[in-house]
């Protein structure tokens, strides 16, 4: 097979017979087309002459007066190139290197013809290939800097926690997004608590919802999940249920309509007829206005329950099954709660929130949602997790792997859109009354901070309303998500740059900008590490996926990203094409990056250097993200506090020296982002405090 | 008061101008950016807004001084040839005017956030309001000459905006696909305005249909036939159809505005507007007739096996619009209007919204299958039909205005819709006897077809008219049933194809998926003689023309090239490297064709307009 493609190509390409002999003759023939190719294939062809090059190599018989001229521009080019060597000819570049160094004529006459030759030689080899990396450097040396001074203030000035139980306790999503959010809690109420993880909430799920016809899987995408979870109505809700049946069946023949419509011209007649007789007002309102009347979407009336409740036996691992039984529920919640530090002081309420996204017209609309559920959205995971968790028998399982949860202690799945800055409650129809005060107050505390959310975003969206209130922030957004015409409904994981795997402690009172994926872990909880291996081996990846796949389409957004949106034509329900016909895009569109800071990610974590470098030494996966530097880890001493950065050419961890600069000081964050639309350096943020 | 009516038709007509104009300067200016971009869009929103109220106006105009046609002022005399600056203001022109107003006003708003930051931004409005000023002049001018330059501004803006994004090479090879096959068209109608002038016709298009009755039915045909070739290569109708999938290369809402919508529907209008004259004429109906037909089935098909969204809009429009051609070539134009119109609207907001299709189709087939008998009747299946009857009985009442043929047509649609619908419902009653999707399918058509077969006679008093004839229903009935029994085919073919099995349809879902094989067939057609005639016109250039300048003229250089020529590589590298240096008298130096590329716009040009000049045929 291999002779024949062989023969083939040799046909086709160079017209000879596909021997030895025949090549090296047709080679020895034609030096000119040999010296092209050589320089296209070992990439010494300018961009500017590639696409000549190319074309005229594709049928080198016909193009012999192209491929020489070619040749010649490459001749010449490279002659040029040589020129340069020679002190005499590169004045120009010296006489722009003195003007910087601020050298006078007298210095240079007087230095030997030698050492001048040589720092040109400096110059010629500190080429844009090797700037770039300098500069890429010198820019996240900058934020780095400034992001440990604000992590080291912040730990040398802890802001005051009040004590006792907290009102409420809400577990969010990692994701930087749910930054704002958080701080915007503990602005509003500073008594509740707020924790981080993965937006699975460690359930690895296969999910049926009530209108769904398959199973999606609700997990990162790296766990092929065994656990088969459905929603099911409950019996009293019948009725409901018939409605919605109707409802969606007479939708679903609506779609059956168009997709006949377009099989025959008649219909397609019809249907272009009546809808654009009918359908031009409604949707010219739409266009013009758009967010008039548009109400953020509603769960279903249907009042449902995800089924099973928990299976009676258990199963092999690998094979599919239904739920989840009471000790595989108590584990995985007990490994939970050790990792998040949480085994005792449970508030009354306890939120467990996924996240998802809002938007219309929008190919990309996986890019936004829960990247920890496979880019949808996670409130089904948060809404097992509660269901769990409340469950008696669970609980006492509970007690005895050492969490103790109270009994006037409630949770409540629930999910963040961070789209529309909506925020949805499951099941809220089983709460007890006696919880019932606790959450309506934190539920207040839950809406402002909402608020407070899309304000923060506002700032950062061109035509979203500046400096207003948190009212007409929050009716922004809402709009933004309904408007057809907004290829940016949301800005997703653009200030992604930085990690915190820790306590709240950490970063509880520093404003970091939305930037900081939050990855809740306790070290108290973890004499052996054996916890933070495992948080590593998750966040790790995941934190520096995402943060990679940002910087790579920023960096090159032709190639590693997919262009602008605008042009983008949905092809064959996979993805989409440039225009009429392209290659399939890949990558995050420009809309998506266009504010993004590409620096990788830094990452902190609560442990000291030695048992980190352990556990890199131990993780091949860990080690070629740290090693070769995809991520900057820095360490935080758990016991006092000293930070230390990891330097990847050492490979050990160096101590930080520990000098400060004093931070600004605000007394909430919608003080900090006043007035401000680039991206800000960390600042504290301290209610009590009185500039 | 008809001063009033006048002025803002002239005011409405020139708004898109003025505010393309504003939009160029900033496009052209090195310092306009994005703080810019919200005073150049709210300007072609203004200009837009203008125009939509101005064709409001002048729809109002028609009820109070009625239609007329205008003279602003001369624009041409030459040896006793006249134009005029003159605008014809009829029902017509300004519903076409209405629907070109309110689909640029809504592309206008959604083009201000879509394209917000796209460095080509202004240039993007000032081209996109260049074309309203243009479809507006279309819509309203009053003599062939006028429309003509209206026709012009939708060709050229077309081509700019589908080569949008020049640092691509695929955009700038279709926008000059669009524009080259395009000059086929222009070239006709310009023969057209000649032909009527040479025969003595008028240009003014009030008194277009005065002259006809005395042609001879030759004269008439010469007179009609360009119109129809400019009308069926504007709108993408075969032969020309190869350009017309391949344009949607620009930003969305140009894409949707152009072949959604306006450029798309420009040939029917130009149709209806000269329909005094394409009527009359047996050869120019059929044509229209006949190109309609082939494109309405052939179209349906290629809609059938495509798999992108924009691709799959932009042949779905084929067909509705060679669906219009049919009507126009069987005699009726009102009904071509009024399906053009809503039709526009309707494709428009689906190119619109074409960036949904991956996730509401994934949507679609997430939904649990509907259990077999289970299906619920909504209320919305009774919602067209009642519609139909309520409009009938508004009609029957003479509660619509008689405007138009608009009762009629309303209840046409409508009823058309209510008997589809109708037919489902039927074949959920009865179709699950029947075995197979295709023979229940073919129960719904069949009714379907009778049922518009009997509207279409009825509302356009088909049957009291001497046009009619049996003949018109056939070719529609076989219209709609070649393109509903292809698609069958097709989609046989297709999920046969998935499960590996072979079925005799393989050729059509070929000549489907390969959209009729058009490219190539244009490109050996058209492309290459012309490529051949080039490489003459190049040979007779450089084997007599240079010699002889050369011989008059030894030391004028010509144009400049990268590297010098290929014989002497080495020795001309010292001096004037860039430049190519002066042939010898006499001698036969080759021609270096690599011209200097600023940018892949160029290249891309030189690719398709160059290698028409040059020798190596490609």
């Amino acid at each position: 097979l291999e002779r024949t493609l062989v023969k083939h190509l040799c046909r086709t390409q160079f017209n000879v017979d596909g021997t030895l002999a025949d090549l090296v003759r047709y080679i020895q023939n034609r030096p000119v087309e040999c010296m092209v190719r050589q320089s296209l294939y070992g990439n010494a062809v300018p961009d500017w002459l590639t696409d000549s090059a190319r074309d005229a190599l594709d049928h080198p018989t016909e193009h012999r007066r192209e491929i020489h001229l070619v040749a010649d521009a490459l001749w010449r080019l490279r002659e040029d190139r040589d020129k340069l060597e020679s002190p005499h000819n590169g004045s120009w570049r010296l006489f722009q290197l003195c003007q910087l160094l601020g050298r006078s004529a007298d210095e240079i006459a007087a230095t030997p013809p030698e050492q001048l030759r040589e720092v040109l030689q400096h110059l010629h080899t500190f080429d844009l290939s090797a700037r770039l990396p300098v500069w890429q450097e010198a820019y996240e040396r900058t934020f780095q800097v400034r992001v440990v001074n604000g992590v080291a203030a912040n730990l040398a000035d802890p802001p005051a926690v009040p004590q006792g139980r907290p009102t409420f306790q809400i577990v969010v999503c990692i994701d930087e997004r749910e930054e704002a959010f958080r701080r915007h809690l503990e602005e509003a109420d500073p008594r509740c608590q707020t924790f981080g993880h993965a937006g699975f909430f460690g359930l690895p799920i296969r999910f049926q919802g009530l209108d769904d016809a398959q199973r999606w899987p609700l997990c990162p995408i790296v766990v092929t999940p065994v656990h088969e979870i459905t929603e099911v109505a409950v019996p009293e809700a019948v009725i409901d249920l018939q409605a919605h049946i109707e409802a969606r069946e007479a939708a679903k023949a609506r779609q059956a309509l168009v997709l006949e419509a377009r099989r025959s011209p008649l219909a397609s007649l019809a249907r272009s007829q009546v809808e654009g007789l009918l359908g031009l007002i409604p949707w010219m309102g739409r266009v013009l206005f758009p967010g008039l009347g548009h109400r953020p979407e509603a769960p279903s009336k249907v009042t449902t329950r995800l089924l099973p409740e928990f299976a009676v036996a258990g199963a092999p691992p690998g094979v599919i099954r239904d739920g989840f039984t009471l000790d595989e529920q108590a584990d995985r919640l007990a490994a939970f709660f050790r990792i998040q530090g949480m085994v005792d002081h449970f508030a009354p309420v306890v939120f467990i929130t996924g996240h998802g996204s809002a938007s219309v017209n929008n190919p990309h609309r996986g890019a936004y949602d829960c990247g920890a559920c496979s880019g949808r959205h996670g409130g089904p995971n948060a809404r097992l997790f509660a269901s769990f968790a409340n469950r008696p028998e669970v609980r006492t399982r509970l007690v005895d792997r050492g969490v103790v949860i109270p009994a006037d202690t409630w949770f409540l799945g629930s999910e963040h859109n961070t789209a529309d800055e909506q925020f949805v409650l499951f099941d809220e129809d089983l709460v007890p009354a006696a919880i019932r005060p606790a959450l309506d107050a934190a539920l207040v505390t839950i809406r402002e901070a909402c608020r407070g959310s899309a304000h923060e975003r506002c700032r950062r969206l061109a035509s979203a309303p500046h400096d207003s209130t948190r009212e007409a922030a929050l009716r922004h957004v809402i709009a933004r998500t309904a408007d057809l015409s907004q290829p940016r409904p949301e800005l997703g994981h653009v200030t992604n740059a930085m990690a915190v795997v820790g306590r709240r402690s950490v970063s509880r009172g520093l404003f970091l900008d939305r930037r900081s994926f939050l990855i809740g872990y306790d070290p108290d909880q973890d004499p052996e590490g054996s916890i933070l291996e495992g948080v590593l081996l998750a966040a790790g990846p995941v934190g520096a996926g995402i943060n990679l796949e940002y910087y790579f389409s920023t960096v090159d957004n032709d190639r590693f990203g997919c262009g602008t949106k605008l042009p983008h034509n949905a092809s064959g329900l996979v993805g989409v094409m440039d225009g009429a016909e392209s290659d399939l895009r890949t990558g995050l569109p420009r809309q998506m990056i266009e504010i993004h800071e590409p620096v990788r990610l830094q990452l902190f974590v609560e442990a000291t250097p030695e048992r980190l470098l352990d556990i890199v030494g131990r993780q091949p996966i860990l080690q070629t993200l740290v090693g070769n530097g995809w991520i900057h880890v820095i360490s935080i001493d758990p016991a006092d506090n000293r930070l230390a950065w990891f330097d990847p050419e050492a490979g050990a961890f160096t101590p930080w020296d520990g000098r400060r600069s004093e931070l600004e000081r605000f007394t909430a964050s919608a003080e900090r982002y006043r007035g401000a639309e680039g991206p800000l350096p960390p600042a504290l943020i301290r209610p009590e405090a009185r500039p | 008061m008809r001063l009033f009516f006048d002025t803002a038709a002239v005011v409405g007509l020139c708004a898109p101008f003025l505010a393309s104009a504003f939009a160029a300067t900033r496009a052209l200016s090195t310092t306009a950016g994005e703080a810019q971009e919200a005073s150049t869009a709210r300007a072609v929103r203004m200009g837009a807004w203008t125009a939509l109220l101005a064709a409001a106006v002048g729809i109002i105009g028609q009820g109070v001084v009625g239609e007329r046609a205008m003279v602003v002022g001369r624009w041409l005399a030459v040896d006793g040839y006249k134009v005029d600056v003159a605008l014809q203001l009829d029902r017509i022109g300004a519903v076409a005017w209405l629907v070109v107003g309110l689909l640029g006003v809504a592309a206008a708003r959604f083009s201000t956030d879509y394209l917000h930051r796209e460095p080509g931004y202004h240039r993007y409005f000032a081209l996109f309001s260049l074309f309203l000023g243009g479809a507006s002049l279309v819509a309203t001018a009053g003599n062939l000459v006028l429309l003509f330059g209206g026709w012009e501004l939708l060709g050229l803006t077309s081509a700019l905006l589908i080569g949008f994004f020049f640092e691509r090479r695929a955009p700038v090879e279709n926008g000059f696909r669009a524009f080259s096959t395009n000059r086929i068209g222009d070239g006709a109608f310009l023969f057209g305005i000649a032909m009527v002038v040479v025969q003595g016709g008028s240009i003014a298009l009030e008194g277009l249909g005065k002259a006809v009755p005395g042609w001879s039915p030759a004269q008439l045909a010469l007179c009609a036939v360009p119109f129809v070739v400019a009308a069926a290569a504007k709108s993408g109708q075969l032969p020309f159809s190869g350009w017309f999938w391949r344009s949607v290369e620009g930003p969305t809402p140009s894409s949707a505005v152009f072949y959604g919508a306006i450029v798309a529907h420009a040939g029917v209008f130009l149709l209806i507007r000269l329909f005094p004259l394409i009527g009359p004429s047996a050869a120019a109906s059929g044509l229209v007739l006949l190109t309609g037909a082939a494109t309405a089935v052939a179209a349906t098909w290629v809609t059938a096996a495509q798999t992108d969204a924009k691709g799959i809009l932009a042949w779905a429009t084929l067909a509705q619009v060679g669906l219009m051609f049919v009507t126009l070539g069987l005699g009726y134009p009102e009904l071509a209007g009024v399906h053009a119109a809503l039709h526009a609207a309707w494709r428009m907001s689906q190119f619109l919204e074409a960036p949904s299709a991956i996730v509401e189709v994934r949507a679609a087939l997430r939904a649990p299958h509907r259990l077999e008998g289970s299906t619920p009747m909504s209320p919305g299946w009774f919602v067209a039909p009642g519609l139909a009857l309520g409009l009938i009985a508004a009609a029957e009442l003479g509660w619509l205005p008689a405007a138009f043929g608009v009762p009629q047509v309303l209840v046409a649609t409508s009823v058309l819709a209510g008997l589809d619908l109708g037919a489902r419902i039927v074949s959920q009653a009865f179709g699950e006897r029947l075995t197979g999707g295709i023979r229940r399918s073919l129960v719904v058509h069949v009714i379907a077809w009778v049922g518009f077969a009997a509207v279409y006679a009825a509302v356009s008093g088909l049957w009291a008219s001497t046009r009619v004839t049996p003949f018109g229903a056939i070719v529609v009935a076989g219209v709609l049933f070649m393109g509903w029994f292809g698609t069958q085919l097709l989609d046989r073919q297709r999920s046969e194809r998935l499960d590996g099995a072979g079925f005799e349809a393989r050729r059509l879902y070929g000549l489907a998926l390969h959209r009729l094989y058009l490219d190539p067939l244009s490109d050996r057609l058209l492309a290459q003689p012309l490529l051949r005639f080039g490489a003459a016109l190049d040979l007779f250039d450089r084997r007599v023309l240079e010699p002889m300048t050369g011989l008059v003229a030894p030391a004028i250089q010509t144009r400049e090239a990268i590297g010098p020529p290929s014989s002497s590589p080495s020795t001309s590298s010292s001096q004037g490297a860039w430049r190519r240096p002066v042939p010898r008298s006499g001698s036969t130096t080759t021609t270096s064709w690599i011209p200097t590329r600023p940018s892949w716009a160029c290249r891309g040009c030189s690719r398709w307009w160059g290698s028409l000049m040059c020798s190596s045929s490609r």
